[in-house]
């Protein structure tokens, strides 16, 4: 787990409202809750969000710059009830409250900016499972 | 006039194949390949360019009226493509396996060697090729 990865957890982590949807109460340890990286456990408990580092690389532009800009891609996870399907909404949405152009010290992390990306939602009718995801740049100092 | 003006195709394109080509090189690198029969998706990744040409109404000289907006597009032909860029809907817990978003993010890291190069390396022969248009170019600027 880099530090971005790390940083970015335990800032979600944090947030009792987000973790009351995924079933955590608010501790900022990297156990509680059903926020996972990378992959679920097969029999994981709907909802629950998955992140996954995209990329991260050196935010030079065109000037030489000693930062980090990464991508990380949450995809929040619920069932097709008209109730299941709000949650994921809410999930994601409250994801995007916490990160959107969020700027400042995360743990272990200063971060200049966090910008949404891209969002996008799917469903497949076979296990009846929505996916909500969003993209976010994170562009940061360590 | 302006130094854009000299921005024509013939600059322009090399620019746009030779970012296409960089992004195109780490997305094969970033592309996941099964040990069995694989590197169909590797294979699939594509570029190429386009031309959109826009009318703008007259130029201040009067005497061009017409612009063109180039674009590059990379991507794949193969349908599975989106889910292992993105993941799977079906699997939840089958993890994404980005491989053109990490390519991107890296280029824009670059941009400024890759294209700015390039293009500063195509102005300068538009000059050689071009002497009198280009002195009409930057003395009519003044």
């Amino acid at each position: 787990m880099t530090i971005a990865q790390s940083a970015i957890d335990v800032y979600l982590r944090a947030d009792s409202t987000l973790m009351n949807y995924i079933g955590g109460v608010g501790a900022p340890t990297l156990t509680v809750g059903r926020l996972y990286y990378m992959i679920a456990p097969e029999d994981a408990t709907l909802p629950y969000v998955v992140y996954t580092m995209v990329s991260n690389t050196d935010a030079q532009e065109f000037f030489e710059k000693d930062d980090t800009q990464a991508r990380i891609q949450f995809d929040a996870v619920c069932g097709n009830s008209p109730l299941a399907q709000l949650t994921g909404v809410a999930i994601d949405d409250r994801l995007r409250t916490l990160l959107r152009y969020h700027s400042g010290t995360l743990s272990g992390l200063t971060a200049w900016m966090i910008k949404p990306a891209n969002r996008r939602e799917r469903y497949n009718p076979d296990t009846a499972r929505y996916v909500f995801s969003s993209d976010y740049i994170i562009r940061a100092h360590s | 006039m302006a130094y854009a003006d000299m921005l024509k195709p013939e600059v322009l394109e090399p620019a746009i194949w030779k970012s296409l080509l960089a992004i195109e090189a780490q997305a094969v690198e970033h592309c996941p390949v099964a040990l069995v029969n694989g590197g169909n998706l590797r294979n699939s990744i594509t570029i190429a360019t386009d031309k959109n040409k826009k009318q703008h109404g007259a130029s201040e000289d009067g005497l061009s009226g017409g612009s063109a907006e180039y674009q590059g597009v990379i991507g794949s032909g193969a349908e599975y493509a989106g889910a292992v860029e993105f993941g799977r809907p079906d699997m939840p817990n089958y993890p994404a396996q980005p491989f053109l978003r990490p390519a991107v993010d890296w280029f824009r890291s670059k941009i400024g060697q890759i294209t700015g190069g390039e293009l500063k390396k195509q102005m300068e022969y538009y000059n050689i090729r071009h002497p009198y248009k280009a002195k009409e170019i930057i003395v009519g600027n003044k």
